[in-house]
């Protein structure tokens, strides 16, 4: 019996086993050996296929014990300086210049898929915005990042956050066109409370910051294009994954954004610096578990040496071929 | 920690999930293939059932099915209903009723998407590409890197036109120069994606064994 390959590793239950036949009915006794043999060579392949389907992953499973044994390991990390904690200071510094009340629009934009790269960022920023005594509106443009602004208010509730600090502006449809809506109308008429009356009489003017949380179709580079030419004195600051970073990037260059975290170390040196400051925030303090600097360290350096092996082969013949060439 | 799962009954029930899933989509690693498909499965029909119920919860009934509900003077709403009806029903109808509302929707969102594009990036980036009169020497050098990046690269669209030497070679740099961006972006998208990896693993180490703090 052959398994397609689609089947994968999937096992076949045993043939039954065949049934004594009258001494008459009995094949000739080669024959028996042979489908004997073919019966052991049947159940030696489907074991092999079994098998080089385990031996395929063996290496990404040993990468991900090595990993997990290196989430264990302290003190490797990235390098702090330079860029990295520049980031961070200039969203500490964007956070930090805001009164006490100050109200502040977050839009929470992450895709699903990236967003654990920069949640440790984000609610570094929400925590940051938390202790200053901002006032936080939450809005969202794409279905995800809908669910990660559920979770987060349900998470900023759970640590004692109150509705009057933390405002549900909900989803709204329409990608860029629905951004310039908010931009012309504000946030209308469906939000209620104090905040929400504060900050509907001048619209998006009434802000003192808008955070935009980035990853999915609506993310900093629409809010440059579409919120800043219609309300250029509200200041836009980013947190994005890293794969965003070329996209996002030349704004921050041109002071387009007030600050862009859009790295991992980027993100983990800004959360260190709001941990740091040691405020109470809601029951407790900013003590979020930060992903582990050795594991990605040390994932990199596999993913290098990969890369190496695999181009290497490829690299020296083509040079080898460009040299004989050159000779010829 | 994800933060997401509270304490309690429900909270420890998501968190077996969270981590069945997880195990189920790795155990493509050693062939398994049907575990991999069901969490496929169930992701394709969460995340519709989650789009349908927004789509209605959050946008239908509070800006469609209420406002006409509540009166009959919202005459663009009407339009706009009829409009998706057309959209919806576009195989059975003719070409040109359906090209009415198609054309709304692609020229809407391209007019949106132009505009912003020119005044919100192009002119800025512009503007900020050159290089002020009091620059020092670093900003100047910085805008000389640039445009030399920039134009051999744009060079290298060109196609179907006589070249010369030049141009060639100018044309080929800028595809190298391209290549090496790529490589760079692929570097980010490595990073993030190994980011990804050790939150999986730190999911399943300290949020279900406990056993990473």
């Amino acid at each position: 019996m052959t398994e397609s390959p689609d089947e994968g590793g999937r096992r076949e239950p045993p043939e039954p086993a065949e049934a004594p036949q009258p001494p008459e009915e009995l094949e000739p006794a080669g024959a028996d050996v042979e489908s004997g043999a073919d019966q052991v060579q049947q159940q030696s392949g489907r074991r092999t296929r079994w098998s080089s389907g385990v031996r395929a992953g063996i290496p990404t499973l040993a990468l991900l014990v090595l990993l997990a044994i290196a989430s264990f390991v302290p003190g490797i990390g990235f390098a702090a300086g330079g860029a990295t904690e520049a980031a961070g200071r200039d969203l500490e510094a964007a956070i930090g210049g805001l009164q006490t009340g100050a109200p502040v629009l977050v839009d929470i934009d992450g895709d699903l898929g990236t967003y654990p790269e920069i949640r440790y960022a984000t609610r570094a920023a929400l925590a940051d915005l938390m202790l200053r005594g901002a006032n936080v509106a939450v809005v969202s443009f794409s279905g995800e990042g809908r669910a990660i602004a559920v979770a987060e208010i349900a998470r900023l509730r759970g640590l004692g956050v109150g509705p009057d600090r933390v405002l549900d502006l909900g989803f709204r449809s329409g990608g860029e066109p629905a951004l310039v809506q908010l931009a012309s109308e504000g946030i209308g008429p469906d939000a209620s409370g104090s905040f929400a009356d504060d900050v509907r009489k001048d619209g998006l003017a009434s802000f003192r910051l808008a955070l935009v949380i980035g990853g999915a179709e609506i993310g900093p580079r629409s809010w440059v294009e579409q919120i800043q030419p219609r309300v250029p004195k509200l200041p836009i600051a980013a947190i994005t994954p890293s794969f965003l970073l070329p996209e996002v990037l030349p704004y921050r260059g041109s002071g387009q954004l007030v600050a862009l975290v859009g790295t991992l170390p980027a993100g983990l040196a800004y959360g260190q610096q709001v941990a740091a400051r040691g405020a109470d925030f809601g029951p407790g303090r900013f003590a979020e578990r930060s992903p582990s600097g050795a594991a990605i360290v040390f994932g990199m350096l596999v993913a290098i040496a990969v890369l190496l092996a695999s181009s290497g082969g490829s690299l020296a013949g083509w040079a080898r071929a460009a040299w004989k060439r050159g000779r010829s | 920690m994800s933060g997401f799962f509270e304490a309690g009954g429900a909270g420890t029930v998501a968190t077996w999930l969270a981590v069945l899933v997880t195990l189920g989509v790795w155990s493509y690693l050693i062939g398994e293939r049907r575990l991999l498909r069901i969490s496929q499965l169930l992701l394709a029909g969460l995340a519709t059932g989650y789009l349908s119920l927004i789509a209605i919860r959050e946008v239908l009934i509070p800006q469609l099915i209420k406002p006409l509900a509540a009166s009959s003077a919202h005459l663009e709403l009407v339009l706009d209903l009829l409009l998706v009806a057309v959209l919806v029903a576009g195989r059975w109808l003719p070409r040109r009723v359906v090209a009415v509302p198609a054309a709304i929707l692609v020229g809407g969102t391209v007019g949106y998407a132009l505009g912003g594009a020119v005044t919100g990036t192009l002119l800025p980036q512009l503007a900020a590409g050159m290089a002020p009169r009091a620059a020092g020497p670093g900003d100047a050098l910085a805008g000389a890197i640039g445009v030399a990046i920039t134009v051999p690269v744009l060079l290298s669209f060109l196609h179907g036109v006589p070249r010369g030497r030049l141009l060639t070679g100018a044309a080929t740099t800028g595809r190298w120069l391209m290549l090496g961006g790529l490589g760079a972006w692929f570097g980010f998208l490595l990073l993030s994606r190994l980011a990804l990896l050790v939150d999986r693993i730190g999911f399943l180490l300290g949020d279900w064994l406990g056993v990473l703090r």
